[in-house]
């Protein structure tokens, strides 16, 4: 029960005791995360796991959401208003609904896509969204019959699930690389635009080369470019001695966390642009 | 897809060298506001070691999530009664290397992507300031926090 206190209000005392925001006890495993469907398999499963102390009821609902960037280059997950026709959202059947997973143990959750008669080719997108909480239980009585005062957790999970009818091919072209150093940062907001019918789902490699060609710098990003993808990175590159350099990207398909059958595999793409640091 | 999901769930939560397609979330130490005397406000550090909150997150290594709080204004009890809390723009940080001294502070009011580093696990830290007014009716204060942690990356 500790970890369901917030804490206690001894009422003659005055004194407060403490107990949870994060409860200690809460833990959840959702896997996979991310899904993919297409019309020969049209169904999956996704696995809970409650390594707590206390029972969990987990429920699900669907939303038709991606990841694209805002004006200021931040990643975000939006929800578009409305209806779209790249949403999955209405026709994934998530059963059951609500679960409870006890301490300790594991559940499944079966998920069908069921599109209807007459969709388009393409892919088809939407975010399942597990919400975790503890069974709600009696507060636990005091010493006393004062005040006494809980606070529950929450957690919720937002996962990707994709679902291709007929064929379905991606690519991603580049525009807009312009580097800049600010400061001790190296500031890159690439322009990314989808081409063919499905996400971009991919890695991409950001590689700072001397002008002897030798690698001084390296980071590897995750896209997901559903529609346009604007985002700022900011590296650090302190510590580079001034001179000229080159800044090289390249993307490709090859992410080791996607299985090889779920990825939608192309050509990497490369684009390089002048760095000066001064 | 078929065979790593037939796998145990704990061989495949932080595999290396495999798809690691878990992504999990431990409450791990309480927000802890202490004893506190009515009508005097108690503001606890994320930063510290017994009191901060702690919210360990794990997944695919490089990945970014989106965390977002829904934090409550105040506990809520009898006839109205509350006991406010406060969360300030930096009362929430992150640690990739799971170090409470190396935190970058974030708003737990505002969305936030965090890159999970290498080994796939990192630290949220979590502080805020409790307001317990002069006196308080007899009763039940609850109150709810939600935590979103969205995947980024597909």
């Amino acid at each position: 029960m500790k970890h369901r206190t917030l804490f206690r209000i001894l009422a003659w005392t005055a004194l407060l005791q403490a107990g949870s925001l994060a409860s200690e006890a809460l833990a959840i495993v959702v896997a996979p995360t991310a899904i993919y469907l297409r019309d020969g398999d049209p169904a999956e499963v996704i696995h809970l796991f409650n390594s707590s102390t206390e029972v969990e009821e987990v429920t699900v609902e669907t939303a038709f959401g991606y990841p694209a960037t805002n004006d200021e280059g931040s990643l975000r997950l939006v929800y578009p208003d409305g209806e779209d026709d790249r949403s999955a959202a209405d026709w994934i059947q998530v059963l059951p609904r609500r679960i409870e997973v006890p301490p300790g143990e594991r559940r499944a959750l079966r998920i069908l896509a069921r599109p209807p008669a007459g969709t388009p080719e393409g892919e088809y997108w939407t975010r399942l969204i597990l919400t975790s909480r503890g069974r709600k239980l009696p507060v636990e009585g005091a010493e006393s019959p004062g005040i006494q005062v809980g606070l529950g957790l929450t957690v919720r999970t937002v996962i990707a699930l994709t679902y291709r009818h007929g064929k379905v091919t991606t690519g991603v072209t580049v525009a807009g690389l312009a580097p800049e150093i600010v400061g001790d940062s190296l500031v890159v907001r690439p322009d990314l635009r989808r081409e063919g019918n499905g996400a971009y789902i991919g890695r991409m490699d950001v590689t700072l080369v001397d002008a002897r060609g030798e690698t001084v710098r390296s980071w590897e990003e995750q896209v997901a470019v559903y529609r346009s993808y604007h985002r700022r990175y900011a590296y650090s590159v302190e510590g580079l001695a001034p001179g000229e350099y080159r800044l090289h990207l390249r993307l490709g398909t090859d992410r080791e966390d996607i299985a090889q059958e779920d990825r939608l595999s192309t050509p990497p793409v490369e684009v390089s642009a002048p760095v000066v640091v001064p | 897809m078929a065979a790593l999901l037939g796998a145990p769930l704990e061989a495949q939560e932080f595999p290396s060298g495999a798809p690691g397609r878990s992504l999990r979330v431990d409450g791990q130490q309480e927000l802890y506001f202490g004893e506190l005397l009515t009508g005097l406000p108690s503001a606890v550090l994320r930063n510290d070691p017994v009191r901060a909150g702690r919210i360990q997150i794990s997944g695919e290594r490089h990945s970014d999530v989106l965390v977002s709080f829904l934090l409550p204004a105040g506990l809520f009890g009898p006839g109205g009664a509350d006991v406010p809390l406060v969360f300030g723009p930096t009362d929430a940080g992150w640690s990739p290397d799971r170090d409470i001294g190396l935190q970058v502070a974030f708003d737990p009011a505002a969305p936030t992507v965090l890159e999970l580093p290498n080994n796939g696990r990192g630290l949220i830290f979590l502080g805020g300031t409790a307001l317990p007014a002069g006196s308080l009716p007899a009763g039940d204060y609850l109150a709810n926090v939600t935590l979103t942690i969205s995947y980024l990356g597909n």
